[in-house]
C-alpha cells in the first residue's frame, strides 16, 4: 500500500493526490451502488417471471396434495390444508400406472435410440458421402418435416393394423424410428468436421461405420445429448398415436394411462393431477440432466453450421 | 520399393471441365516429386488421385506394375499429409499416431515402441499426452507427419502441408522434410503452389497448369531450360522478365533483337549458334526475349562479364527498391510492365535514378509469341 501511495500519481489539470483519490472512491462508490441496483432489479424480474410461468406446475402439485373436498368449494385454495398423499396411492391402485410408466420408457428409449442411429448414419451419408441426387435427395428428407403428423396417422394405421401389428411395442417403435429434424441436427454438426478428417481415416484404413463410431460419435457428444433429451421428451409426450394403435393395458402409455383416471362416475380431478404430477418427473428430470447438452447442442450446430 | 505410373490420366468434373487431362508421369522409388502450379491446375487432384480419395475418369494409374485405378485407399500403402492436418481431435497425439496401427491390429508393445520412435524422430514426445486442440500449428503438422510415417508406407502423399505455417517455420520445416527423406528413403509426393519449396525440396520437379502437364525435370533444369513461357515465369522470384523484341539479321553473324515501343533505340545482339537459329526462323518477326534478374548488370559487373556491348538504357527511372539484405533488387516500368533487377547490396541506385543495364544473354531465352515455346528449347 505505501509503495502505490509514494508512487507519482499523474495528476490531471491541478488537482492534488488527494483529491485524486477522493474522486476516485467517489466515483467507484456510485458505480457500485449502480452495478447493485441493476443486480437486484433483474433478481426480481427473473424472480416474478419464474413464479409466473411456474403458476400452473405449482399449483399442479399443490392440488395433487388436496383432498378432493378442498378443491370443490367456492373459496380459492391456492395451498392444501391438509395435505395428503391419498390422491397418489389411489392413482396408483386405480390404474396400473407403473406398467403404463415402464411402456412409456420402453417406447421413447427404443425411439430415442433409434433416431441417434439412424439420424447419425443418414447424416453422416449427407455430409461425407458423394452420390449422385445427393441434394436432391436432403431437400426431400427436409421437406417431409412440413408435413404435419395428423395427416399421416390414419394411412400408417392402416398399414400397421394390416400387417396385424397392433397393440405391441413394435408399432408404437418403429414409425418413429428417424426423424427429418434428427438427420439435420445432425448433418449440421457433421459439416462442421474438415472432409480430409474422413479422408485421412479412410487412408488409414478406417471404414465408414469405424469412423461414425470411433471418430464422428465421440466428437458430436453435444449433439447426440441434444438429440436424446428432444427426442426423448416427445416420445414420452405422445398421445395420438399410442392412443390409435393400442388397446390394452398391458401396451398403453402414460399418457392415456392419466386420461384413464378420469372417470364420468367421480369428481375425480385431484387423483388425476396426481397422475399427471407423477409421470411428468420423468421427462423433467430427463431435461434438467440433459439441459446443457441440449441448448449447445441446438446452438452450435446452429452457429457453426 | 514403389514405382508409380500414370498414363493418359483425365479427370472430368462435368461435360466442360477438367480437373487433370492426359496426365503422364513416372514416379521412381524414393524420388521426391514436387507438383508446382498455381491454385486450380489440378495438382492437388492427381495427388488425390493416386491416393484413391478420387475417381479416374479415364487412364490408367499403375502402382508396381499393377494397374490400381479400383484399389481402395487403404490397400494401396500410402498415407498423406493434409493442408490442414486431420488430426482426429478426440484423440491425444499418442492416439492419433497410434490409430492406423490399432486398426491394423498390431500387438500393444509394438504399437507403443513405433509411436515412441517416431515421436524421438520428430521430437514430439513430450506432447505424446496432449490433444491436437492444445498444439501450435508446427507441432501439428510434425503430429500429422508421425501419423503418416508410423506405418512405413510405400509413398507420402503431402498437400500443401507448410501453407498454413508462418515463413519462419516453414523454412525450418524445408530443412527437416529434406532431411526426413533421406532418413525414411521412401517416395514422397508433394504438392505446393509455393516455387521456393518446389525448388528446394524436390528432386523432380512437375510444373502444371490447367490440368496439363507443362514440364517434367530436375529443379536446375526446368529453372535453366524453361519450356515455355508459363514454366518462365512462375518459378523464379522476381519472376522473369519478358520483353516483346523485333528480330534483325545483321552482318558479322550478328543476330539484334530490337525491343518494341522503346523509346529510344534499345538492342541486345545474340551471337553464335543461337543467335543464327534465331535468325533464321524468324528474322523480322516478333519473339518474346525473357531474361532472369539476376542475369541483368550494371556497368562495372558487365564489364567483369566482357557483356557491356548488350546495353539496355531504362527509359524509365527506378519505381522501387527493395533491399534485402544479401541483394537489392530494383524495379523499373518497360513496356508497361514492372521490369525486376536482381544486383548486389553495394548498388546505390535510388528511386527516381535512371540507369543502363546489360543482359547476359548468353543466358536470356527466347519464346515464340504464338505457341509461347522455349525456342532453344526442343
Amino acid at each position: 500500500m505505501s509503495q502505490i501511495e509514494n508512487m507519482a500519481v499523474p495528476t490531471v489539470g491541478n488537482m492534488s493526490k488527494e483529491e485524486l483519490l477522493e474522486l476516485k472512491k467517489a466515483m467507484n462508490a456510485k458505480a457500485l451502488a449502480r452495478r447493485r441496483t441493476k443486480t437486484a432489479l433483474r433478481v426480481t424480474a427473473n424472480v416474478v417471471f419464474a413464479v409466473l410461468i411456474l403458476l400452473p406446475l405449482l399449483y399442479a402439485i399443490s392440488i395433487a396434495l388436496m383432498p378432493s373436498s378442498e378443491l370443490f368449494t367456492t373459496e380459492l385454495n391456492l395451498f392444501p390444508k391438509n395435505p395428503t398423499f391419498s390422491n397418489f396411492i389411489n392413482a396408483f391402485r386405480t390404474v396400473p400406472l407403473l406398467r403404463f410408466i415402464l411402456n412409456s420408457f420402453i417406447m421413447a428409449g427404443c425411439i430415442t435410440i433409434g433416431q441417434i442411429i439412424t439420424c447419425s448414419l443418414a447424416a453422416f451419408a449427407f455430409s461425407f458421402l458423394e452420390f449422385k441426387g445427393k441434394g436432391i435427395l436432403f431437400m426431400v428428407v427436409m421437406a417431409t418435416m412440413m408435413v404435419p403428423g395428423e395427416a399421416t396417422i390414419i394411412s400408417n394405421y392402416l398399414t400397421v393394423s394390416g400387417w396385424g401389428m397392433l397393440d405391441t411395442y413394435q408399432v408404437l417403435i418403429v414409425p418413429y424410428l428417424t426423424s427429418a429434424m434428427g438427420i439435420f441436427l445432425f448433418r449440421q454438426f457433421y459439416m462442421t468436421f474438415p472432409i480430409s478428417l474422413y479422408e485421412s481415416a479412410k487412408l488409414d484404413g478406417c471404414g465408414n461405420l469405424k469412423f461414425i463410431v470411433k471418430i464422428l460419435l465421440p466428437l458430436t457428444k453435444s449433439a447426440i445429448g441434444a438429440m436424446a433429451v428432444y427426442t426423448f421428451i416427445n416420445a414420452w409426450n405422445m398421445y395420438m398415436w399410442p392412443l390409435l394403435v393400442t388397446g390394452s393395458n398391458n401396451m398403453r402409455t402414460v399418457q392415456i394411462g392419466i386420461s384413464m383416471l378420469d372417470s364420468v362416475d367421480s369428481q375425480s380431478i385431484t387423483l388425476m393431477i396426481a397422475g399427471v404430477v407423477m409421470i411428468i418427473i420423468p421427462s423433467i428430470s430427463i431435461f434438467i440432466i440433459g439441459q446443457k447438452q441440449l441448448i449447445r447442442g441446438m446452438f452450435s450446430g446452429a452457429v457453426k453450421g | 520399393m514403389s514405382e508409380i505410373a500414370l498414363r493418359n490420366v483425365c479427370k472430368q468434373f462435368d461435360s466442360e471441365h477438367y480437373g487433370v487431362k492426359d496426365f503422364n508421369l513416372d514416379i521412381h522409388d524414393k524420388e521426391f516429386v514436387i507438383f508446382v502450379g498455381p491454385s486450380g491446375c489440378g495438382k492437388s487432384t492427381t495427388l488425390r488421385i493416386i491416393a484413391g480419395l478420387e475417381e479416374i475418369t479415364d487412364g490408367e494409374l499403375w502402382i508396381d506394375g499393377e494397374l490400381s485405378n479400383y484399389l481402395e485407399p487403404k490397400e494401396r500403402g500410402m498415407s498423406m499429409v493434409f493442408q490442414n492436418y486431420a488430426l482426429y481431435p478426440n484423440m491425444t497425439v499418442y492416439g492419433n499416431m497410434a490409430y492406423a496401427l490399432k486398426i491394423r491390429k498390431l500387438p500393444k508393445d509394438e504399437i507403443d515402441r513405433k509411436v515412441h520412435e517416431v515421436a524421438k524422430i520428430l521430437e514430439i514426445e513430450q506432447l505424446l499426452d496432449r490433444r491436437p486442440a492444445a498444439l501450435s500449428g508446427g507441432q501439428k503438422q510434425r503430429v500429422a507427419i508421425g501419423s503418416a510415417i508410423i506405418r512405413k508406407p510405400k509413398v507420402f502423399l503431402m498437400d500443401e502441408p507448410l501453407s498454413n505455417l508462418d515463413a519462419k517455420l516453414r523454412a525450418q520445416m524445408r530443412v527437416e522434410l529434406v532431411k526426413l527423406h533421406k532418413q525414411l528413403d521412401t517416395t514422397i509426393i508433394y504438392v505446393t503452389h509455393d516455387q521456393t519449396e518446389a525448388m528446394t525440396l524436390g528432386t523432380k520437379i512437375v510444373v502444371m497448369k490447367d490440368g496439363l502437364i507443362q514440364q517434367v525435370g530436375a529443379p536446375q533444369s526446368i529453372y535453366d531450360n524453361p519450356v515455355n513461357l508459363f514454366v518462365a515465369g512462375f518459378l523464379g522470384s522476381p519472376s522473369m522478365n519478358f520483353f516483346r523484341c523485333t528480330v534483325k539479321a545483321e552482318e558479322n553473324n550478328r543476330t539484334a533483337l530490337l525491343l518494341d515501343d522503346a523509346k529510344t533505340v534499345k538492342k541486345v545482339y545474340l551471337d553464335g549458334t543461337r543467335g543464327k537459329q534465331i535468325a533464321d526462323r524468324y528474322n523480322g518477326r516478333h519473339v518474346i526475349l525473357g531474361i532472369r534478374p539476376e542475369d541483368i548488370y550494371e556497368l562495372d559487373e558487365a564489364k567483369k562479364l566482357g557483356i557491356e556491348n548488350d546495353s539496355v538504357d531504362v527509359d524509365e527511372p527506378v519505381v522501387n527498391r527493395e533491399m534485402l539484405g544479401a541483394e537489392v533488387i530494383l524495379y523499373f516500368d518497360e513496356q508497361g510492365k514492372t521490369l525486376a533487377v536482381r544486383l548486389s547490396p553495394e548498388n546505390q541506385t535510388q528511386v527516381g535514378e535512371k540507369v543502363s543495364l546489360y543482359f547476359d544473354m548468353e543466358k536470356a531465352h527466347v519464346f515464340d509469341p504464338e505457341t509461347e515455346e522455349n525456342i532453344f528449347v526442343p
